[in-house]
């Protein structure tokens, strides 16, 4: 672990870039098996890149529209940016909202999609990097703020279902799930995200903020149309910049590994064409509900501040070797009293309320699907509950490989990984603050 | 609905806001059993488009009309929910209406289980499996599905290789194991015992009791019971123990009732009380239909009805006014089983 102290003056640049797939027809998203050929971009794919800096020490935070980031593209983009921009390269901080119209993988064995698919990819890496050398052109004195927002209605909601027998089953597509006869629904497997947390950077003096990370659990997981789109991140990331123009939202998605967007299901009959306008509706209403929480949460912010200190801690494991280990990252900054945390995915959201309540930091933000590899992580009771999630069980060991059917091994989460993904960043958060002699 | 009747309460209670509360009026009204309740139901299964509706399904074959058949042979054809192809609930809801149609008499539909069962889903071999068990022998296509219903047959790989680590469909599988009840069967489920899930271990402890209460069987469920380390297990040891004869284990289940600290676990204690039918523990389960915990006071009305004597009507008048749709529609369906009174 290292940590940097430093006092000055901070300032702060996002900037955008585009990362949809150039020949979409070729690809396919990935995340949810799709049954015909994709049609195109719906909607434009992005990422963006915030650069932070106080006296001299610079970090940077990345979001984007993807499903997942290879870790082979966060070691390219960190080194390049270390590189160009003469900074620390494990100061980037990953993270994706797990979309599942996004990610793209070939469509079938042709040398012309697996050509596209190279583009595509190199695509994505140059525009994290792109985006986070405009970010840090971008830099003005700044200062920021922090907010929680409560959304009134439903966006995010808990799809394991609780049955009276104690296991549970998934209720995909809202649709409640199969509750065998002779059993009671008890209700969900775990509390629905109902929270979420913002972080607004605004020039020094100015009325409103020209950037804010927006960090809200869920899968972003609607329905599996042949189309690449931002989902219900992009459309929430553009109906919040329409009401509060000028301003640059990065979103960002963490320990929704039991999350969805159920409340806008089930589809509507009708065939490929009206469920791709059930899907761009449903977008539409969950964004605005989503705006309906953030954008007044934004607009209230008057506890602006302007932190003296940068501090920065790195934790990672099985980076030599990423295709056969238990890739972890973890990747920590605090701004003054503000915390961020770039961790892997599928954490179940239990387990970011629990990382929340006990964070030396309250005022803490979470990234997950940061190019590490935790898959689904929930707390151990999930494990004997079941549910998609689970249902393969826990591995046993750290190289716990299950055959899950021939030519495909799956690795598993440990019973607690979660729960050390969680104490690790606290650990990482105290030992920064411990560091400044709080 | 304040001038609502309780059998009104639960009819309006189809077309709920949470889906989970429908499902629930529909489970309801299907245990009530009264006829005049089909029509609501044929509409709720057919109009909704939620996987849950499958309790409405099921509900209307415990009532028993056969009118209904027709709707349900088109629910296998066209379900009206969305089609999960890569996971279950389409099919269950589908399979849900081909088991109904022969508790109905009505074998027109069972080549739908047979191709389930040909592809080894687990739909057919977990998510129904104790459904199809349960239906009666009437029917030669009932006769032919259950018998392949197998220890071996369930013991199979399954598509997505879960059958036998999802605890969702382990517990299911132990459940048919107990109505198997075959020497193969209790096998079976002595391993299950140690399953990794409590929920697991307590549906074996259950279902080896029941297929065979053998003192060897009740020996190994003692010690589940005295020292499983989850608190749920060692219940439904208890439980088990408790349905076999050994009514000492009553007593146990009612402490645990009274003062488990965990909502679901007291739940499913109050709910074991129901279930036995003890008269002597109705204190213990009407202080618990004030308890904080809304699926703790739903089981605890449930629990009085099934206890029955003089505290069950008036607990329930009393809970038709709280704050849990799900504990209104459970007070309202015991009053409603009380020929209607209790508006």
């Amino acid at each position: 672990m290292s940590t940097t102290a430093l006092d000055g003056t901070l300032t702060i640049g996002v900037a955008r870039r585009d990362i949809s797939p150039p020949k979409p027809e070729l690809l396919k998203p990935t995340g949810m098996d799709r049954r015909e050929p994709t049609r195109g971009v719906l909607d434009a794919l992005v990422c963006e890149a915030m650069a932070v800096e106080v006296s001299g020490e610079r970090a940077f935070i990345i979001t984007s529209d993807l499903r997942t980031i290879d870790h082979a593209w966060v070691v390219e983009a960190r080194e390049t940016v270390g590189r160009r921009l003469d900074c620390d390269p494990r100061r980037v901080l990953f993270s994706s909202v797990h979309n599942h119209c996004s990610s793209p993988a070939v469509a079938d064995d042709s040398p012309e999609a697996a050509a596209a698919l190279a583009e595509a990819n190199r695509k994505i890496v140059d525009a994290f990097i792109a985006a986070c050398v405009e970010a840090d052109a971008d830099r003005r004195p700044a200062e920021i703020a922090f907010a929680r927002a409560h959304l009134a209605e439903p966006v995010g909601e808990n799809r394991r279902l609780r049955l009276s027998n104690g296991t549970c089953v998934n209720a995909w597509h809202g649709g409640g799930g199969f509750c065998p006869p002779g059993r009671k629904v008890v209700g969900p497997g775990g509390p629905h995200s109902t929270e979420t947390r913002i972080l607004c950077a605004r020039e020094v003096g100015a009325d409103r903020p020209f950037a804010a990370l927006v960090s809200y659990p869920s899968h972003p997981h609607l329905s599996a149309i042949p189309h690449f789109s931002g989902e219900f991140p992009g459309a929430a990331r553009r109906e919040i910049e329409r009401r509060l123009p000028g301003l640059t939202v990065l979103h960002a998605n963490y320990t929704g590994g039991d999350i969805d967007i159920h409340c806008v299901h089930p589809a509507p009959p009708g065939g490929t064409d009206a469920e791709v306008r059930w899907f761009q509706e449903s977008n539409r209403l969950v964004a605005r509900r989503f705006a309906d929480a953030v954008a007044p949460a934004i607009e209230a912010c008057d506890d602006y501040g302007r932190p003296a200190t940068l501090r920065h801690a790195y934790w990672s494991r099985g980076e030599d070797d990423p295709g056969n280990s238990r890739l972890t990252i973890i990747n920590v900054l605090t701004l003054g009293d503000v915390g961020v945390a770039s961790i892997p995915g599928e954490l179940f959201l239990a387990l970011g309320r629990q990382a929340e309540a006990r964070s030396p930091l309250p005022k803490l933000l979470m990234m997950g699907y940061n190019g590490s590899v935790g898959g689904y992580q929930p707390p151990p009771l999930a494990f004997e509950q079941g549910s998609y999630e689970v249902m393969r069980g826990y591995a046993t060991s750290e190289t716990d490989l299950l055959q899950a059917r021939p030519g495909r091994k799956v690795r598993r989460a440990l019973k607690d990984s979660g729960q050390q993904v969680v104490d690790r960043v606290l650990t990482m958060l105290a030992d920064l603050g411990a560091d400044r002699g709080q | 609905m304040p001038d609502a009747t309780p059998l009104e309460r639960l009819i309006a209670g189809l077309d709920a806001a949470d889906r989970y509360d429908q499902a629930d009026a529909a489970r309801l009204l299907g245990e009530l059993g009264r006829r005049e309740t089909v029509g609501p139901l044929v509409r709720y299964v057919t109009e909704n488009r939620y996987y849950c509706k499958a309790a409405g399904i099921h509900a209307l074959a415990r009532i028993g009309d056969a009118s209904v058949c027709p709707t349900l042979r088109g629910l296998v054809d066209e379900p009206n929910v969305v089609d999960d192809w890569f996971w279950v609930d389409c099919r269950a809801v589908r399979a849900a209406a081909a088991v109904a149609l022969l508790a109905l008499g009505d074998d027109s539909r069972a080549g739908y289980l047979g191709d389930l069962a040909g592809r080894n889903d687990d739909v057919f071999f977990c998510f129904c499996g104790p459904a199809i068990l349960r239906l009666p022998d009437d029917l030669p296509a009932t006769r032919d599905l259950k018998a392949r219903i197998t220890v071996e047959a369930v013991g199979e790989p399954a598509a997505r290789g879960v059958r036998h680590s999802d605890p969702a469909r382990v517990a299911l599988k132990a459940e048919v194991f107990g109505l198997l009840a075959t020497p193969q069967a209790c096998e079976a489920l002595r391993d299950l015992a140690s399953f990794h899930s409590r929920y697991v271990r307590g549906q074996a402890a259950v279902s080896l009791l029941r297929a065979d209460p053998s003192e060897k069987h009740v020996r190994l469920v003692e010690a589940m019971a005295d020292g499983d380390p989850a608190d749920f297990a060692c219940l439904k040891a208890s439980f088990a123990l408790a349905t076999a004869g050994r009514r000492d284990r009553v007593a146990l289940i009612a402490q645990a009732a009274g003062g488990l600290d965990d909502p679901f676990d007291l739940a499913v204690a109050v709910e074991c009380l129901g279930l036995l039918e003890d008269g002597e523990q109705t204190g213990v389960v009407e202080r618990q239909a004030l308890h904080a915990d809304p699926y703790v006071r739903q089981c605890a009305v449930e629990a009085l009805e099934r206890i029955g004597g003089p505290a069950a009507v008036p607990v329930a008048r009393q809970r038709l006014s709280d704050d849990s749709p799900r504990v209104r529609l459970q007070a309202a369906k015991l009053l409603a089983a009380q020929d209607g009174e209790g508006r």
